[in-house]
């Protein structure tokens, strides 16, 4: 059994481990397995709460202009470093005009807990990539495609989670035109829910700017 | 996605934005709005006489939900993306698709859809269609928000349909919207863009190898990094093909993108050694030297040399055009042993790698400048009917002035994607190739070009138009360098 999200890290992390382990000599279970992981993170990701700049920005129109800059850029210094992820500087709940992104303080130790897990899930797909032919990796990723839009689609607050489909597109663009051109259709589709339309062309425009293996944009050197 | 309309992936050198998500966004929001026209009109009304809460309905799973929202949602996303990419992605789908854009901005005017945006991301288009109007001028592009006749460019040269867009948004952008029109401003869903900067470290690292930190269109790490992907896909990818031999070139040269450096000058000289070598191949760069049409020693099909511009370019002078020489240096230094340029700043540098060719637009620069060489044309010197004229529909950059000689729009890379798009490439600057003199008249444009005027040959009016303009520049209005 699955341990519950208020579980230590070390127990997430170690189950984790041995579940993808048994991916090794049970193949056939992977897509449940990598399913049973990604809903896990998925609980706990939508636990975390986020400061987002649009409330600093919202709040404080005096910020507006640092708000503008960190939106549509990506600053390093966010936050102050606790374990592995920005917080806050604010202190819980308060607003930070200087940072534009970070979690609240009171949700520091599921982020650490996160990112372990999603840690082990991140050095399991490198390993299938690194090691394995084309139509292993193309299995993979057609698994994680059909996860994504089953589990984390449909959830508007899922903040890490989507990552891992990121991280399968840098490694191929092909597979990056195969997100996108899926993102696009679900859009189109009128059959489909508006939530999950209207996360996929979140999604999607969101996939366009930060991807480097995005092919859409050409834009111009100059 | 990847483009089934798209025949000839290098017919726009190295912009495949024809399989561009966002531009089939734009076309479902303007279809969505056509087709709801009437029902959105109601709501409004509505919204405006009974409250926002007419905003909301139920949907199919009893969840209320605010109507249009998927609309809202989608104007959001693009206005997103044309945001981090500033400049560049408007100009190119104007420079596609101008009608489909502009019946996206009525919508805007129209259905208020940005008053559930983002405030950042209002604020921020706002500042994007401000400088809307100098791109279409740049472009050539018609329309229709546009009047043709005004050709200042910013804010002087929009119409009030164009104006009120912009102002619709820019208040939307500092103070709630309901002061101007009554409707709501808050939006009601989230904002989340889902690939946001992580702040997970652990996941961090794994991800920042094909993360596009900051977009940069002066060429930073990060946009480089961006097209060597690009360019590195592209020539491994088989479905990318060339169809002539031409094609096949082009492609070539589009490979041998300048790799990323730190070292701003090695940049530099790589970008200058690679326009050389990619500009020739795309049609660009290379200027027809014929002497101009009715002038001594013109004959229809004579030798051509053609020369590459920018490459043999005089000394330049470190600040004020005014004060100009026949050689190019200011006027207290001697001679060009000792002069000495000034190191340029870091901007100066990054404008620098913009323009190719000699540094000036004055009347007198123009005439310093040696036959067969260029000079720059800062933005707005054309009138978009002369840029039209310039072209002549031929698809092709370059373009004969009839008694002006040859004019090639070089010297911008960023002109590469206009080809084949009969559109003027250049947004910041022109290059401008003087014709030859034969010493039977002037040779500037500004006075009419060759020896036309002495010979009374009537004018166009986009000419006579070009020359006035060309006269009103004052001596030193080129600001980047």
């Amino acid at each position: 059994m699955f341990p519950y999200k208020l579980q230590p890290l070390e127990v997430q992390v170690l189950y984790v481990q041995e579940l993808l382990f048994m991916c090794h000599y049970l193949p056939h279970f992977q897509q449940r397995i990598l399913d049973l992981v990604i809903t896990k993170c998925l609980e706990i990701d939508v636990d975390i709460q986020v400061e987002d700049s649009v409330l600093a920005a919202v709040a404080a129109p005096v910020g507006r202009q640092r708000s503008h800059e960190s939106m549509f850029a990506f600053d390093d210094d966010t936050g102050v470093e606790s374990g592995g992820v920005a917080l806050c500087s604010s202190g819980c709940g308060g607003l930070s005009e200087e940072s534009s992104r970070c979690i609240i303080p009171g949700a520091v130790e599921q982020a650490n807990k996160l990112d372990g897990m999603l840690s082990v899930l991140f050095r399991f797909v490198a390993a299938q990539f690194d090691h394995s032919d084309g139509s292993v990796r193309e299995r993979v990723f057609l698994q994680l495609l059909g996860i994504f839009e089953r589990r984390i689609l449909i959830i508007q607050r899922s903040k890490f989670v989507q990552f891992i489909l990121f991280f399968m597109c840098a490694k191929n663009q092909a597979y990056a035109e195969s997100f996108c051109r899926r993102l696009l259709e679900i859009f189109l589709q009128v059959k489909n829910a508006a939530d999950q339309r209207r996360g996929s062309v979140m999604y999607l425009s969101s996939f366009y700017c930060r991807s480097l293996s995005c092919p859409t944009v050409l834009i111009r050197y100059g | 996605m990847f483009s089934m309309r798209c025949g000839v992936y290098f017919d726009h050198a190295i912009c495949l934005v024809d399989r561009d998500g966002v531009l089939e966004l734009i076309r479902w929001t303007v279809t969505y709005c056509n087709n709801n026209e009437k029902d959105m009109i109601v709501d409004i009304e509505r919204e405006l006489k009974e409250g926002s809460d007419k905003l909301f309905q139920v949907d199919r799973g009893g969840v209320p939900c605010l109507k249009h929202e998927t609309l809202y949602t989608t104007v959001q996303a693009i206005c997103y993306t044309l945001c981090f990419y500033r400049d560049d992605l408007l100009e190119h789908f104007l420079s596609i698709d101008a009608d489909l854009v502009d019946k996206m901005f009525n919508l805007i005017i129209t259905f208020h859809p940005l008053r559930f945006a983002h405030p950042i991301i209002r604020s921020e288009f706002s500042d994007l269609l401000v400088r809307m109007a100098g791109i279409i001028t740049a472009l050539g592009v018609r329309v229709p928000m546009l009047d043709d006749d005004l050709i200042a460019l910013g804010r002087d040269s929009v119409t009030p349909d164009h104006m009120e867009l912009i102002e619709h948004i820019e208040v939307l952008g500092n103070k709630p919207m309901e002061s101007i029109t009554g409707l709501v401003t808050d939006a009601p869903f989230d904002y989340m863009f889902p690939f946001d900067p992580c702040l997970l470290r652990g996941v961090g690292a794994f991800v920042e190898d094909g993360y596009l930190t900051r977009y940069d269109r002066y060429g930073n790490d990060d946009t480089l990094r961006k097209f060597s992907n690009i360019n590195s896909s592209v020539a491994t990818s088989s479905r990318i093909h060339a169809n002539s031999e031409d094609d096949k070139s082009s492609a070539t040269s589009l490979m041998q993108w300048p790799s990323v450096t730190h070292d701003e000058d090695k940049s530099s000289e790589a970008v200058s050694s690679y326009e050389s070598s990619l500009l020739p191949s795309l049609g660009l760069g290379v200027q027809d030297t014929r002497p101009l049409s009715g002038t001594k020693g013109s004959i229809a099909g004579e030798d051509v040399q053609p020369t590459i511009t920018g490459l043999t370019m005089p000394p330049r002078h470190p600040m004020s055009t005014n004060t100009l020489r026949n050689d190019g240096l200011p006027p207290e230094v001697e001679s060009a042993e000792e002069w000495t340029p000034a190191p340029l700043s870091r901007q100066r540098r990054r404008n620098r790698r913009k323009v190719v060719g000699s540094p000036d637009s004055s009347s007198d620069a123009f005439n310093a400048v040696p036959s067969g060489n260029s000079f720059i044309a800062p933005q707005g010197f054309f009138r978009q009917g002369l840029a039209d004229e310039l072209h002549t529909g031929t698809g092709n950059p370059s373009g004969i002035v009839p008694s002006m000689g040859n004019v090639v729009f070089s010297g911008l890379n960023r002109g590469l994607y206009a080809r084949g798009n009969g559109t003027v490439p250049s947004f910041d600057h022109f290059a401008v190739s003087v014709p030859p003199r034969d010493g039977l008249g002037s040779a500037t444009p500004f006075a009419g070009g060759g020896g036309d005027v002495h010979k009374g040959t009537k004018h166009s009016p986009a000419l006579n138009d070009f020359q006035k303009r060309a006269r009103e520049y004052s001596v030193g209005s080129v600001g980047s360098w």
